[in-house]
């Protein structure tokens, strides 16, 4: 009895230990590879690059050239270029979404800016889809949030739905948020952030791993904290320069000997354990390859 | 009395031994036996933050600057999806009320703040937007 007693409290003990503490089976995880593409911008016109279609062509013949394939290909938001009339913005949405269906690949995207603010994502919403959702592939959790259709916040809102949301998964599995702009305070002046970022990534707290994809920034930056890491997607439009100081945000001319500089995209392979491997593919890189074959 | 005593023993050294590493509800109550370092107080306000020009200059900078600019002029560092700029906030007809609501819910591409923002912080806004476009004083007239 008395040893029972002494028994029932260490019990009671260990039953309450926090998750992790001792070795943990790794959930089904079937390796899978996929594409992270961002702002392709159809529709754009001007000097930055004066073929946006042709940019975003090039590319999806690189992922058409991957081996092994990639099971679905994510874009991370400004899929077009915003414009005045609903009339063209719709035109762009439709010339986007033909050229991705073109590949046979599925596509998931997010909105950017340029899709969803002027009208807080109502045509996007008709054109290409829900602006947030979840979805589950070979394992892997992906939550795809709007950051921008009303501001570049997450809100309220959608803060519920994700709250409610998270409580149906599972916080071991390898989780992956995609968005447009980052989940920190990348720099503010230029809108490279999300207002509620903090208590965004707070839902996910006791979550063991989570990757934020984004875009927006147009090369590459990333941020790492003890169970987030952040990284972002090249764009497949035009490279922008890395924040130097309190000026206007710019974009340069595309350069006549070199126009594909900074365009790309990136290759994730999700391993067995759920580990995940980027591969950046320049499409600078796939020209002089083009050349030299 | 040596029983009691003998299973209090035994149920001591345990959470003595266990406790410390597991973080256990069981020994939420002595959990202050074990800690090395004390644990800040929560600082609890007196009353509830009252709206101010002070934090309303400070949202300013994290939330309405890239686009209405730092002096509020509609020079901001960023453009809109559109290429142009968003308005100047200095010269406004004064109108908190109207102010607040366009804040809150937005209009065409200025964001629905009211998504992240509380009234208080509302108010601290227009409380700043005030402080651009002074005099606030009746005329005489
Ligand atoms: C993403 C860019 C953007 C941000 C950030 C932004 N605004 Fe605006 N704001 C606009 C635009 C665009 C308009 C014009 C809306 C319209 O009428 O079409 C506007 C209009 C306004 C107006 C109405 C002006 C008038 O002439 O009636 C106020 C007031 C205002 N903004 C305050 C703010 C405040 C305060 C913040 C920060 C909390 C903020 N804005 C952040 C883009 C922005």
């Amino acid at each position: 009895m008395r040893g029972a007693a002494g028994l029932s409290a260490v019990a009671a003990v260990l039953g309450d230990l926090p998750r992790g503490v001792f070795a943990q089976k790794s959930s089904g995880i079937t390796p899978f590879r996929f594409v992270h593409l961002s702002d392709t911008h159809i529709g754009y016109e001007g000097d930055a690059n004066r073929d946006v279609a042709g940019t975003l062509d090039r590319s999806l013949m690189a992922i058409a050239a991957l081996n092994p394939a990639p099971e679905f290909i994510v874009v991370t938001g400004d899929l077009t270029q915003a414009a005045e009339t609903t009339t063209v913005r719709k035109a762009r949405f439709v010339a986007f979404r033909s050229k991705m269906e073109g590949t046979g690949i599925p596509f998931y995207c997010v909105p950017g800016e340029h899709d969803a603010l002027m009208d807080r994502g109502e045509l996007y919403q008709k054109a290409i889809g829900p602006l947030h959702y979840r979805f589950e592939r070979g394992g892997v959790q992906f939550f795809a949030l709007d950051n921008v259709s009303r501001g570049f916040f997450v809100g309220d809102e959608q803060r519920q739905w994700l709250a409610q949301e998270i409580h149906k998964v599972d916080p071991n599995a390898p989780t992956i948020i995609l968005a447009h702009a980052p989940l920190y305070d990348l720099f503010v002046p230029w809108n490279w952030y999300t207002y509620d970022a903090q208590q965004v990534l707070a839902l996910f707290q006791h979550f063991r791993s989570v990757t934020v994809l984004f875009g927006h920034i147009h090369q590459l930056m990333s941020r790492r904290q003890p169970h987030v890491i952040q990284a972002a997607g090249l764009s497949t439009a035009w490279p922008l320069p890395e924040p130097v100081g309190l000026e206007k945000l710019e974009k340069w001319p595309q350069s006549a000997s070199d126009p594909l500089m900074g365009l790309g995209l990136r290759v994730i392979d999700v391993g067995a354990s759920g580990d995940m491997a980027v591969n950046t593919v320049l499409l600078s890189d796939e020209r002089r390859e083009e050349a030299s074959s | 009395m040596r029983k009691v005593l003998w299973v209090l023993g035994v149920v001591a050294l345990t959470w003595a031994f266990v406790g410390p590493r597991a973080h256990v509800a069981l020994a939420q109550p002595f959990q202050h036996f074990f800690r090395r370092s004390p644990t800040p107080k929560p600082h609890v306000p007196a009353k509830p933050p009252a709206p101010s020009v002070v934090l309303g200059a400070r949202l300013y900078v994290r939330a309405c600057e890239s686009c209405h600019g730092p002096k509020g002029n509609g020079e901001g560092f960023w453009s809109l999806p559109t290429g142009k700029n968003a308005p100047a906030l200095t010269g406004l007809t004064p109108n908190a009320a109207s102010w607040m609501q366009t804040i809150r819910d937005g209009r065409g591409m200025m964001p629905a703040w009211g998504q992240v923002l509380n009234h208080t912080e509302l108010q601290s806004l227009a409380l700043y937007l005030n402080s651009l476009n002074k005099p606030l004083v009746k005329s005489p007239s």
